[in-house]
């Protein structure tokens, strides 16, 4: 009976360490390939124990006037533009969604959500034509208003769901303690939900880092984001595989490390928002 | 003037009418307690007061002031929460200080009032904790703290002892009714504790399902309840029930019940009379029932035969459960008498202390 108890803890352990290498894997070797030569990148049997060097990272990024670079600006300058105007307006509208009643609240709720369910795909073309029509292909502003559209429901969900867990009597008790109701959600809203707060930025900022069909239509050469230029290395003469890697290495760690921080608040986030009426 | 009055008042949430045309005036320095089963109406009434309701009709005036459009914080009003309602994010000090803090009073002031606050309710040394390292009855301390601190014309309170174990609770009533004639402030009070609403409150106001059933003090809510439902909710155990009907002529009327046949007094008859042949509900409350063997020298009253169904035994007296004819009741007796379970016993009922109830409208029939 022991025995087979351990047979299937063994098997099961197995199963698990083949899991994990054969989904760890390509991460392992795009870090490695990043800290090798150009000669052990392209050795071939691969070669497993190496001499780590940062040549790769400087040539993409250090060297003057290096494209990636200004690339990669890019990326910081519009994931953290939307994630900031989303946050404004998504945390206002959530918190009025979650502790005012109104008609048609349901609906108006159910209209925000589904925006959010629409495929990018579907909506990129019609987003491309708006925002030629006004102008803002290859800016900034448009790249951000463009995020913030899948962003901001995003927003409005989670938030929600994280005020919904605050306590109303909290509120009240700033109401009647002299509070406006704008002060009772600054001063008490908002440092009650700050953890969730700070979630919900950090996933909205993964998001737009990672996105890449909305950056690929509406960017040009001033505009384009790392997720677009990273494709251009991927050429059939003169593949720089370790600067190739390199730069997929810094759009990777931010992600790996905000989304390892964050990511329990995420599960709590949706179940909350599904939960709570 | 901190005088409060709902004159009046509804309030709906959309079909339903959580409070019906209540009308209630509060004298000015007076401990109210609004008592009643959940779902009564008891807090939808204290919260329209604080303003987080809106009055469906009716008018509300704190003093001479109109208050149905004016903003908790212009009221001039305290609450304490069930649930303390402390925030968790700011220590004993910045909860105390909130309402100051709001209202722009300068730090100095808000050392002062807050230092004197917390020696009277004796948090002094818990001023840096948060909320969330205190215990319950420091908590409940620190949100009393927060009321008297803004020193409002009217403290409103919900159901505060509610979290507290019943040491604390009984200790903490004491405290309350202490503090209330310490600062001489207004206090509405709500709970659905009887217990609580008898020994706190100057004037009770019972409700029931949104409306007033009877606002009165302690003593005439218990000796004079105004229908059945008073009668039932005030006093532990509650007063016992049986379904009889009034009979004989206006020299002798008599309680016909299920097993027993009781006579009324003769200086009850002249009012009893015009209501023979009525079905009535005969209400006897359990200390006014004796064992035939311990009757006390002044009490006089009918005999009735019972059989002991249960015995409780508290300490100071005996709690027994009888059955009498098809029905049941509880009688509490002296703590030496010696009754077992099955025993047939002879009971006295103190007929001075009956009371009688419509049975249709549950009014009392006097």
């Amino acid at each position: 009976m022991k025995a087979k108890k351990t047979l299937k803890y063994v098997a099961l352990g197995a199963a698990l360490i083949l899991t994990l290498i054969v989904w760890l894997f390509p991460l392992y070797w795009i870090v490695t390939t990043s800290i090798k030569t150009r000669l052990d990148a392209f050795a071939y049997p691969p070669v497993w124990v190496f001499s780590p060097t940062i040549e790769s990272y400087h040539e993409t990024f250090v060297v003057s006037q290096s494209p990636m670079t200004r690339f990669l600006m890019n990326s910081i300058i519009i994931s953290l533009g939307t994630t900031v105007l989303s946050m404004i307006v998504g945390t206002a509208a959530a918190y009025s969604l979650a502790r005012y009643q109104f008609r048609a609240k349901k609906h108006l709720i159910f209209w925000i959500l589904s925006t959010r369910m629409a495929p990018a795909i579907a909506v990129v073309l019609p987003i491309f034509l708006l925002m030629k029509r006004v102008a803002l292909i290859n800016t900034f502003p448009g790249m951000i208003l463009a995020y913030t559209t899948f962003n901001l429901p995003f927003v409005v969900w989670m938030m929600r769901g994280f005020f919904g867990e605050i306590s109303k009597e909290l509120e009240e008790a700033a109401l009647i303690d002299g509070a406006t109701p704008w002060k009772s959600f600054w001063l008490v809203g908002i440092p009650l939900a700050a953890p969730g707060l700070v979630a919900t930025a950090v996933f909205c900022f993964i998001f737009s880092w990672n996105e890449f069909l909305f950056a690929l239509v509406l960017t040009g050469i001033q505009t384009k984001t790392l997720p677009v230029a990273i494709t251009a290395f991927w050429s059939t003469s003169d593949l720089k595989w370790g600067q190739f890697m390199a730069t997929a290495v810094v759009m990777i760690a931010p992600v790996l490390a905000f989304a390892i921080a964050v990511q329990r608040y995420l599960v709590r986030g949706i179940t909350l928002g599904a939960v709570k009426g | 003037m901190a005088s409060v009055t709902y004159s009046h008042v509804t309030k709906r949430f959309g079909d339903f009418e959580a409070v019906k045309d209540l009308n209630i005036e509060i004298a000015d320095q007076e401990f109210l307690v609004f008592v009643g089963p959940s779902g009564c109406g008891k807090t939808t009434s204290l919260r329209l007061l604080a303003g987080l309701e809106d009055v469906s009709e009716g008018e509300l005036y704190i003093g001479d002031r109109m208050v149905n459009d004016v903003a908790p914080k212009d009221r001039n009003i305290a609450m304490v929460f069930q649930s303390y309602a402390l925030y968790p994010h700011l220590n004993v000090f910045d909860n105390l200080a909130f309402g100051l803090r709001l209202r722009n009073v300068d730090s100095a002031e808000i050392d002062r009032r807050v230092s004197l606050v917390a020696g009277q309710l004796e948090i002094g040394g818990l001023l840096r904790r948060k909320p969330a390292q205190l215990s319950g009855g420091q908590r409940q301390r620190v949100a009393l703290g927060r009321a008297i601190v803004r020193d409002p014309q009217v403290f409103l309170m919900d159901e505060p002892l509610s979290n507290l174990d019943a040491k604390l609770r009984v200790q903490t009533r004491a405290e309350l009714i202490k503090l209330h004639q310490r600062l001489g402030t207004t206090i509405i009070y709500v709970t659905h504790d009887q217990v609580e609403a008898m020994t706190m409150g100057s004037r009770i106001a019972v409700m029931n399902a949104g409306v007033l059933q009877q606002i009165d003090t302690p003593a005439n809510l218990y000796n004079s309840p105004n229908n059945q439902f008073v009668a039932r909710f005030i006093g532990n155990p509650a007063m016992n029930f049986f379904d009889a009907r009034l009979n004989g002529a206006i020299e002798e009327v008599s309680i016909e019940g299920p097993g027993f046949r009781l006579k009324i007094p003769p200086e009850m008859h002249a009012r009893l009379w015009q209501e023979l042949e009525r079905e009535i509900v005969f209400g006897i409350r359990p200390e006014d029932i004796y064992l035939s063997d311990r009757i006390p020298r002044d009490i006089a009253g009918e005999l009735v035969e019972a059989r002991v169904d249960v015995v409780e035994m508290v300490g100071n007296e005996i709690l027994l459960y009888l059955i009498l004819g098809e029905s049941g009741c509880i009688a509490r007796v002296d703590p030496r008498s010696k009754v077992h379970i099955g025993q047939s016993v002879q009971l006295l009922f103190n007929m001075a202390k009956m009371h009688l109830f419509d049975k249709e409208t549950g009014q009392a029939v006097r």
